[in-house]
């Protein structure tokens, strides 16, 4: 977590010394309207009970978004891959694949923020017991991005993804993962 | 838009309610096999502690694995009192060892113990145990049991690991619970050890040479570990009763003396948890040491039923 942490600040830090030449750019929002495709990888964390259990490892996944009526909210559509093993028998593989509403703060800023929440079905496989199902899934999370040129975005996500188990009677835990990423996706 | 959003809540709240699924979250978190170690010849009805001298026994193990899968690979060490009854490692309940489950519909025979460290108190020297110093010695670094002849089925003399074979080959099922069962014999199977090599302290206390004779003078007492492993499938057990002082089971074909220590071993007559679906062969003896077994009835449980008692 630790890593995570420090990882984010550093990022943060060299956005913001890029951010003084952004400050001259003009209506750089405008191209952030469009629909967006991306892709973006980076560690992926086990929480709870779990992380006892399995390891941090790497994830990666892309996603696809597409404007509303309203101007700053967007929905999107997103499905990444995420394994983690452990130095014991146990292994967890989640790919989860849901829809989201993503709002961007308006904020006079050359960096864009975002958040976002969504839900949809996580597919599960655990090892040594080798089995496999599709559960419920909620997200919530953050992003933050800087244009580079009119057509590409690069950015860091955070999202935190709930896969719900608890409404089963013999169930005590959910799935809890923390997945942050940097992440490069295109204005079409 | 909006019949996006109801279309994603619609298959959301379908899978909320599909019966067919289980909580794999709780599964992985929740271990289906409980691992027990003892401190005992005997799976059940222990006797009691003969006068010893030691007070304490310290036990720091590294891991546990079963045919190379690293399902308890945790560190663990325990602290135990000798001449109480009450300890939980003497008296017949066990103490657990932290552990994961196994791979579903794996055959397991045997158990790979990593031992670091055995202490028992009584001498003289400092050893550190639980990063602390504790009055003990640490015996276990010179178990080394060398032999002329390199057999390398001839397993039991290695420390690390030692390897206990299992008392039948389990094919392990995901849907059932498991006991493991591991039982080290350190009751009254105690020896005070003088005029040993210099590098060792005089004296000491290890256990006793009965199964590998210890020379004066020797730096190593290796031969003498006696480990026997147990496993069942809970809800899956029956009972056997035969009068005798000690009884002993193994699996119809094999011989108590394949073992260190017979898999399943009663001091009070009453052999407990014996897995049906395999036929046994119940030994008697006077005594607890290896080669006192008399002629075996067989009992077959092959198709008995959980919770079956049978008298021979």
């Amino acid at each position: 977590m630790k890593k995570i942490i420090l990882f984010n600040l550093i990022l943060i830090s060299v956005l913001l010394v890029f951010s003084g030449d952004l400050l001259a750019r003009k209506k750089s929002t405008d191209y952030f309207f469009r629909p967006q495709v991306g892709i973006w990888f980076g560690p992926v964390t086990p929480m709870f009970e779990l992380a006892d259990q399995v390891d941090t490892s790497l994830g990666a996944g892309g996603y696809f978004r597409y404007n509303t009526f309203i101007q700053s909210l967007k929905i999107g559509f997103d499905s990444s891959y995420q394994s983690h093993s452990s130095d014991s028998t146990s292994e967890v593989t989640i790919v989860p694949v849901y829809g989201s509403l993503v709002y961007w703060l308006p904020l006079n800023f050359p960096i864009n923020f975002q958040l976002k929440a969504g839900t949809g079905a996580c597919w599960v496989e655990i090892k040594p017991d080798s089995v496999s199902q599709w559960d419920p899934m909620f997200t919530f999370g953050g992003e933050m991005s800087f244009p580079a040129g009119n057509r590409f975005n690069i950015g860091l996500r955070i999202d935190y993804h709930v896969i719900y188990e608890k409404y089963m009677d013999n169930a005590k835990y959910n799935g809890n993962f923390i997945n942050a990423g940097l992440t490069l996706y295109l204005n079409l | 838009m909006k019949k996006f959003i109801i279309l994603l809540f619609s298959i959301t709240a379908f899978l909320l309610f599909s019966c067919d699924n289980e909580p794999l979250f709780t599964e992985i978190v929740d271990s289906n096999l409980q691992l027990v170690l003892k401190g005992t010849f005997e799976s059940n009805g222990p006797k009691a502690w003969n006068p010893v001298t030691p007070t304490l026994f310290m036990l720091d193990i590294a891991e546990i694995e079963m045919n190379g899968d690293s399902f308890a690979n945790k560190r663990a060490t325990y602290l135990t009192t000798l001449n109480n009854t009450t300890d939980p490692f003497y008296n017949g309940a066990g103490v657990s060892y932290p552990c994961n489950d196994l791979y579903n519909g794996k055959v397991y025979s045997k158990v790979q113990i990593y031992f670091r460290k055995m202490i028992f108190n009584g001498t003289s020297v400092i050893t550190t145990f639980r990063e602390k110093d504790v009055q003990g010695f640490d015996f276990n670094e010179y178990q080394i049991y060398t032999q002329a002849d390199y057999d390398a089925e001839n397993f039991n003399n290695l420390v690390f690991p030692l390897t206990v074979p299992l008392p039948y080959n389990l094919k392990y099922d995901r849907n059932k619970y498991y006991v493991l069962e591991i039982r080290l014999m350190v009751k009254n199977n105690i020896q005070q050890y003088t005029g040993m090599h210099v590098d060792l302290p005089d004296p000491f206390y290890a256990f006793t040479d009965s199964e590998s004779a210890v020379a004066a003078g020797s730096k190593y007492i290796g031969g003498n570990v006696r480990v026997g492993a147990h496993i069942y499938a809970e809800n899956e057990v029956a009972t056997i009763n035969r009068v005798g002082t000690f009884i002993c089971a193994v699996e119809t074909g094999k011989n108590p003396s394949d073992y260190a220590v017979p898999p399943i071993v009663s001091g009070n007559g009453t052999l407990l948890n014996v897995p049906i679906g395999h036929s046994w062969d119940v030994y008697v003896s006077g005594d607890m040491t290896r080669g006192g077994w008399g002629s075996p009835v067989t009992v077959d449980l092959t198709n008995a039923e959980n919770g079956d008692i049978r008298n021979i």
